[in-house]
């Protein structure tokens, strides 16, 4: 019996493979950090430690609790997250990683008035994410700190160079680029598409590109308008996903919803929408006004830009919690219905007040 | 469906018991009162640098995979044996890929072990040195593993925890080089399987998953022949 328990006992502790056999992590970062307030994007330098957050200028008490904080994994953060702090000045949190590494973070908060403007709106900045054995450009710094996101992943996983990409203006001048292109697989046509929010990590829906698409960032503002500088020029044969042609050209597709969420649930307070199939080869600049609450009948867009699945209608006086702005190379990409050559370009997009 | 089962598993070897074996050797190594010691032994490793794979160019990699068996048991008749084995298996994957400029590190090890009481029936080929044999194995396996990810944004931790009742068909041959040691090559054709496996990622509570997956599948996987060698003692 001893000797069945000595063999034993070994290869039942080999059966338990701990937690921590390949390291600990030495990541002490802050990925997200949120007040109530806020009224742009949060900035966080990694290297030189520091998180700057603005928030609306009528703000009086500073003295709060953070409404978010999010860390890298196994990541623990002093003083705790749930603890109110007075952000009228800068307060310091320390991050320590499982393996001890610890940053010491500064938290500054920055009063402005509430005209915030979205990050990298003039899409100078992109970066290269690597997709299996395929680069494909991306806007933003890098992935952790950019608003925007495209579908490009989705085509390189399908063996495709991505669809959305920079395109030089003239010196230190970058715009983006869409364009619908013949799908690599399954499906005939492929919509370029910029948006605020993410696209999925996961292997993408085909059926339902939509689901793929996580939309809306933290945004504040009342913005009368959104203006942007554009280029259209329509693919010559606008066809179904079966390639039966459609008896209508194809159009690009922008728009603006500021929505208030609160939990599950959100409000659209607010919709711009511009759709437009006619050729405009050389820049042009636009500004679409923002429709606050229900839209009417007799509103230009009221037939698409009605509230999706999960939304409904504000009164169109509700705080502005997040906005969600999608750029489109056909406006029906996500039924696989488009004109291959397709080509919308885009840059400067500015929130009017 | 399950009287189907019950044939496959329990009738048809019950239905060879007291077959006549040749007498080649001085004693019938698989007659009653014989006592088998075996053991399985199967391992599969790839190891690579700057390989080109279908999805992603790999810096590196390296890949093992082990698993042992001990079994034991005792002839209640001629051809007929009745024991229990015990397994204990390795996996281990280990590979790193550029993405976003960024060297990740995606690794992962699993350890298993299980014990199983078995039936196992022969039918001699020839005059002898060759035997078919067929076993039926009620197996209970738990494993254990981690996966772990490193990439340019943070770590990422997967830990599992996986428990697996099989009832399976494993038929095979025995090639006797004497009267009381055989070589076994065997695989898997048959098998009633609940598989239940819970993950957690990066220690998050909240991430808690599980899932219980239940199969009946008749394949033969060439790939996962296991080799063993086998000695028979007399008891008396």
């Amino acid at each position: 019996m001893k000797k069945l328990l000595a063999i034993c006992i070994p290869l039942i502790l080999l059966g338990c493979v701990k937690e921590d056999r390949f390291g600990k992590s030495n990541y002490a970062f802050i990925k997200t950090f949120e007040l109530e307030g806020q009224n742009g994007t949060t900035s966080i330098e990694n290297q030189a430690l520091t998180v700057t957050i603005p928030v609306i200028d009528t703000i009086v008490n500073l003295n709060m609790v953070p409404a978010s904080i999010t860390l890298s994994n196994f990541a623990t953060i002093s003083p705790s997250a749930e603890a109110q702090q007075d952000f009228s000045n800068p307060v310091e949190y320390t991050v320590t990683a499982e393996d001890g590494t610890m940053n010491v973070y500064t938290v500054f908060v920055e009063k402005t008035g509430n005209v915030p403007q979205l990050d990298n709106s003039s899409f100078e900045d992109w970066y290269i994410q690597t997709v299996g054995s395929r680069d494909v450009d991306q806007p933003g710094v890098d992935k952790a700190s950019t608003i925007w996101a495209t579908a490009n992943r989705g085509l390189a996983l399908g063996g495709a160079n991505g669809n959305t990409s920079p395109q030089s203006k003239g010196a230190d001048s970058l715009y983006a680029k869409l364009e619908t292109v013949s799908a690599p697989a399954i499906v005939r046509i492929a919509a370029a598409t910029l948006f605020t929010g993410t696209f999925t990590d996961g292997f993408p829906s085909i059926s339902d590109p939509r689901s793929n698409l996580t939309l809306a960032r933290p945004f504040t503002g009342r913005p009368q308008s959104m203006k942007f500088e554009y280029t259209y020029v329509p693919g010559t044969d606008n066809e179904d996903n079966n390639g039966d042609p459609l008896s209508y050209g194809d159009q690009c597709d922008i728009y603006m919803f500021l929505e208030n969420r609160d939990g599950a649930k959100t409000k659209r307070v607010g919709t711009a929408w511009f759709r437009n199939g006619d050729t405009q080869a050389t820049w042009k600049s636009m500004e679409i006004p923002v429709k606050y609450g229900p839209l009417d009948a007799s509103d230009p867009w009221f037939d698409y830009a009605q509230p999706q699945p999960d939304e409904e209608w504000g009164t169109g006086s509700e705080n502005v919690t997040h906005i969600t702005v999608l750029f489109s190379s056909s406006f029906e990409g996500d039924f696989f219905n488009g004109a291959i050559g397709s080509v919308l370009e885009i840059d400067n997009l500015e929130m009017i007040y | 469906m399950i009287k189907r089962l019950f044939l496959l598993f329990f009738l048809i070897p019950l239905l060879h018991m007291g077959q006549e074996f040749p007498k080649e050797f001085k004693r019938n190594p698989v007659g009653k009162g014989m006592v088998l010691a075996s053991t399985t032994f199967s391992v599969s490793h790839k190891q690579s640098e700057q390989e080109q794979t279908l999805v992603q160019f790999l810096e590196d990699s390296y890949r093992v995979d082990w698993e042992v068996t001990l079994r034991s048991g005792f002839y209640v008749k001629d051809g007929f044996c009745v024991g229990g084995y015990f397994l204990v298996g390795q996996d281990r994957n280990e590979r790193s890929y550029l993405q976003d400029g960024f060297l990740v590190s995606n690794q992962s090890w699993s350890n298993r072990y299980g014990i199983a009481p078995f039936i196992r029936n022969y039918f001699p080929l020839g005059k002898g040195q060759f035997m078919l044999f067929n076993q039926t194995s009620l197996e209970f396996i738990y494993s254990s593993g981690v996966n772990q990810v490193v990439d340019a944004e943070d770590l990422k931790r997967l830990t599992s925890e996986g428990y697996k009742l099989t009832l399976g068909l494993q038929p095979g041959i025995a090639v006797f080089l004497t009267e009381a040691v055989s070589i076994d090559v065997g695989t898997s054709v048959l098998g009633v399987t609940t598989n239940y496996t819970r993950s957690q990622a990066n220690g998050d509570p909240e991430t808690d998953a599980y899932v219980w997956r239940n199969d009946v599948s008749f394949d033969i996987d060439l790939l996962s022949l296991f080799l063993g060698i086998t000695f028979y003692i007399p008891t008396k």
